[in-house]
Parts: C-alpha cells; structure tokens; sequence
C-alpha cells in the first residue's frame, strides 16, 4: 500500500513536472543549455555574411559586445578579453562577436568605427557581426555586454552567461567560465559551470 | 580625446570615461554616522544623490547591471558588513529586469570592532564606493568618502535625522509582517526549478512583489519571479546543470502593502527527486 501511494506521489509529480515544463514554452523563451544554438546569418565590420552553419563541427563562442559600456570597456583595456580570444583562437575555436546595439542608441557605432576601436583594443575574435535589429541577440535571449554563449561542435548551447566570476575586476585569481566550457568540451567532458548571471550592461536593443 | 574624468564639488564620483565628455550620473557621495556605536558596532551610510534618470543597482541587479561595493580604509582589527540595501524598483527595458534606485538611496553598513575595542582618540572611516550607474547608457565610477569618528553632535544628530527619514525604505524582519510563509517547494520547470512558498494572512493580498536575493549556484529568473495566487514564485536555473537539486534556501525581500519584509524561505527537497534517487539505488 505504502508502495502504491508512493508511485500514485511519484506519477503525481511527474504530471506536475510536465506541466510545468509545458507552461515555459520553448518557442517563448530563448534557447537554454543543451538546446540547439539559433541560427544566424549577420555581417562582419567588413560586410561579408557569416552563418553559424559557416562553422559546423566546430566550437563557437557567442560574445555580445558594446564598446560603449563600461564594463566591456574594462574587459578589453585589461586585455583580458583578447587574451581569452586568442587562448581560443589558438586552441581551435571560433570567436564570435555579436554587436546588437541598434542604430538609434548613442553607443551605437558604425562598423568602420568599432573596427578601428577593436583593433586599438587588439582584439583576436573572428569576426564581429552586426546585428543591429537585434533578431540574434533577442534569439539567443543576450542580456549584457559582455554574455558569453559557447556552442559546441554539435551546434548545442554548452555554455550561456558571464565572461568570468569577477565582477569587480580586483579578483588576484579568475574563472573565466567561457575558456572552462571550451577546455571542457575539447576534453570531452561535461561543462562543470554551464549557466551563470552574466553581468555588464544591458543590451541596447530598439 | 583621452579619457576626460569629471569631478563635481562635493561630490568626489569620477565615472570612468567612454568617449569624450559624458555626464556624473552620481551629484552627491557621502559618508553619513547613523549610529556611533562604541562599544557597540557603529553604523554608517553611504548618502547617494542620483541626476534625474539614472539608477544605481541593486544587490541582485537583474538582468544587467552591477551592484554597488565598498572598499574600506579602518583602523586594524575593524570591519564593515556588506553593504544594505533599500527596497529596490524594478526597471523593465526590452523584456529585461533591472532593480536598483533612483533620486537618492542610503547603502548601510556595521563598523564592528575588534575585540580589543575601540580607539581610543579620534579616526576617520574611509570608504570608495564603486558603482555602475545607468540610464540609456551605463557608467562604472569609485566615489570615495569618510567620516569622523567620534561624531560630532551635530553629524550624529543629521544621521539620526536620515536614518529615521529613510526608514521606511529598507526591508523589515519578516516577522513584523503579520504574514506566514510556508515553507517553499522545489518543482522542476524547464531547465531549473521553480520555487513556490505560499505566503498566508490577513494581508496576503496585498503582497505583491518579491525581489531575490542572489541564489549561490542558481541563476535568478528575474522576469518571472513574482507572488501570484498568494505564493511567491521563484524560477532559479542551476549553474552545474539542469540534474542539480534544488537550494535549500531563497532569500529575498516580500513588498506588503508598500512596505518590504526580509524573508528567508526554506525549501523542501522535491519528493519526486528522492523517489527517483531511491529507485536507481534499489537497482
């Protein structure tokens, strides 16, 4: 009897589980960890097309990026930020950043503007990718500059989140969880820390 | 141009430069004495006077944003709790959830001494606030600030004034609410857990907000935390992924009637979890 009630408890909650999985739509909410990466097709500061399936069968990592934050600022003139890209660029992986601020924004800036501030700030992405509409940001449910998407080799999202667990600047050691997802995933192994609150300033979406 | 640092008297908040000249969001920065303590804990308060527009953050910020920190210069042996914060306001941008304040915010912290107590003649308290504030846009500054120690009447008697003018701000214990929470139940949702605690009494229907605290190993859902049907509801996704089990405490703060309440909320492991973990251990 004891047995009985435990699994009517157990199909029970399962029922409310499903349903609850149910109520948070998929097709509402944007992509989560293990999910497959939305597609895009945006172009680079020198006006080239790029797709995510460009890159199939290889790791990505999503960068949302805006120099007129502060905080991706910080990240750049530190060098920390083109450090981990060339970790990455070295180890094989494309380096994408995503730039979504719109036209109407006063941190917007033209494509040969911001590619004269990245190299200043000696950056070592792949490419940065305009998506001044915002359909690619809002896609992948980007909050900040910086969030941090890695994409594994099978096009799943293995990682979404902040660029490290500094959010100050003034830690002596970091963790940058974008490099950890990558090390993870060319090692074959689950990504320890897959989701973490990104931090930095909004996107600035229309 | 290089980068070009604007100082407002009195106000010592130098944001940090993008490009060209850009406004000092923070107009005033100030240490005040709310309380001298000795023997005691002394408690002091960072006095922040916003330009119309902008808003600092939060200690969860939301979405975006950054929560303001204080670094402090004491004399040794002396050390400051972390900074407490007002009710937060809840920015909405793009479908995104910012909460912070605006105008004017008090951040309070505790002096505690040290064991072997205090100074005995007169010290300063020294603190750098680092901030981010934003409006359209967003800027990082430091503001340092001190206070005298002992007070003088006169600063003792203003920070008694503001103290007691700003009260009603901050979140009071739970306990004086009037109100029962249940303790709160993990279900699965999606790709983490939703928190829900049923929240009970004459004045539950007039609970109506919930801000969380920052959940150590879960991502906060900001968008979807609410009190609804008279529960607080409390989406968290998991940093390790989404076969962690639940925290065993949300914290936040409850709004009643316009006033907010600190609530500490116990969570109960799921039933579904452990019949699961049961099963596969019989096998």
């Amino acid at each position: 009897m004891t047995g009985m009630r435990s699994w009517t408890r157990v199909a029970f909650a399962l029922t409310a589980a499903a349903a609850a999985s149910a109520f948070s739509a998929p097709d509402q909410t944007p992509p989560a960890v293990g999910d497959t990466a939305p597609a895009f097709t945006l172009k680079c500061l020198a006006g080239h097309d790029h797709t995510l399936a460009d890159f199939k069968g290889k790791i990505v990592v999503l960068e949302w990026t805006n120099p007129g934050c502060p905080v991706v600022q910080r990240h750049y003139k530190d060098g920390l930020m083109p450090a981990a890209q060339r970790e990455a660029r070295e180890k094989g992986i494309v380096w994408l950043a995503v730039n979504s601020t719109n036209p109407e924004h006063s941190n917007y800036r033209a494509p040969e503007d911001l590619k004269k501030t990245f190299t200043e700030w000696q950056a070592a992405y792949a490419a940065q990718l305009m998506d001044a509409d915002g359909t690619t940001g809002t896609a992948y449910g980007a909050k900040t500059t910086p969030h941090i998407f890695v994409i594994d080799a099978q096009g799943k999202i293995a990682y979404n989140g902040a660029i490290d667990d500094d959010t100050s600047g003034r830690k002596p050691e970091r963790i940058n969880y974008a490099l950890a997802a990558v090390d993870a995933l060319l090692a074959g192994k689950p990504v320890a820390v897959a989701t973490t609150q990104p931090y930095g300033c909004s996107v600035k979406y229309k | 141009m290089g980068p070009l640092f604007l100082a407002l008297a009195p106000s010592f908040a130098r944001p940090a430069a993008a490009n060209g000249f850009q406004e000092n969001p923070l107009k005033r920065v100030r240490l005040v004495v709310l309380e001298a303590g000795n023997p005691g804990p002394a408690k002091v308060a960072f006095d922040v006077e916003l330009e119309a527009g902008w808003h600092l953050y939060w200690v969860n910020p939301g979405d975006a944003g950054l929560a303001p920190d204080a670094r402090w210069t004491l004399p040794p042996g002396f050390a400051a709790s972390p900074l407490r914060h007002p009710v937060p306001k809840k920015f909405v941008q793009s479908g995104f959830i910012s909460l912070g304040h605006e105008s004017r915010v008090l951040l309070i912290s505790e002096i505690n001494p040290p064991p072997t107590g205090w100074p005995k003649g007169p010290w300063e308290a020294g603190a750098v606030l680092e901030w981010m504030a934003c409006r359209e846009s967003c800027l990082t500054g430091e503001s340092p600030a001190k206070a005298a120690f002992p007070p003088s009447a006169t600063a003792l008697n203003e920070g008694r004034e503001l103290a007691k003018a700003f009260s009603s701000r901050f979140p009071r214990p739970f306990s004086e609410s009037g109100l029962t929470a249940g303790r709160g139940s993990a279900v699965r949702s999606g790709f983490g857990w939703r928190v829900e605690a049923a929240v009970t009494g004459s004045f539950a229907a007039e609970a109506t907000e919930f801000f969380a605290y920052p959940v150590e190993g879960f991502v906060v859902q900001n968008a979807e935390v609410a009190v609804r049907g008279g529960k607080i509801v409390c989406p968290l996704v998991p940093s390790r992924g989404s076969g962690a089990p639940p925290p065993s405490a949300v914290r936040g703060v409850l709004v009643v009637a316009g006033q907010g309440y600190e609530i500490d909320v116990p969570v109960a492991s799921p039933s579904l979890d452990r019949k699961l973990i049961e099963l596969i251990s019989r096998r």
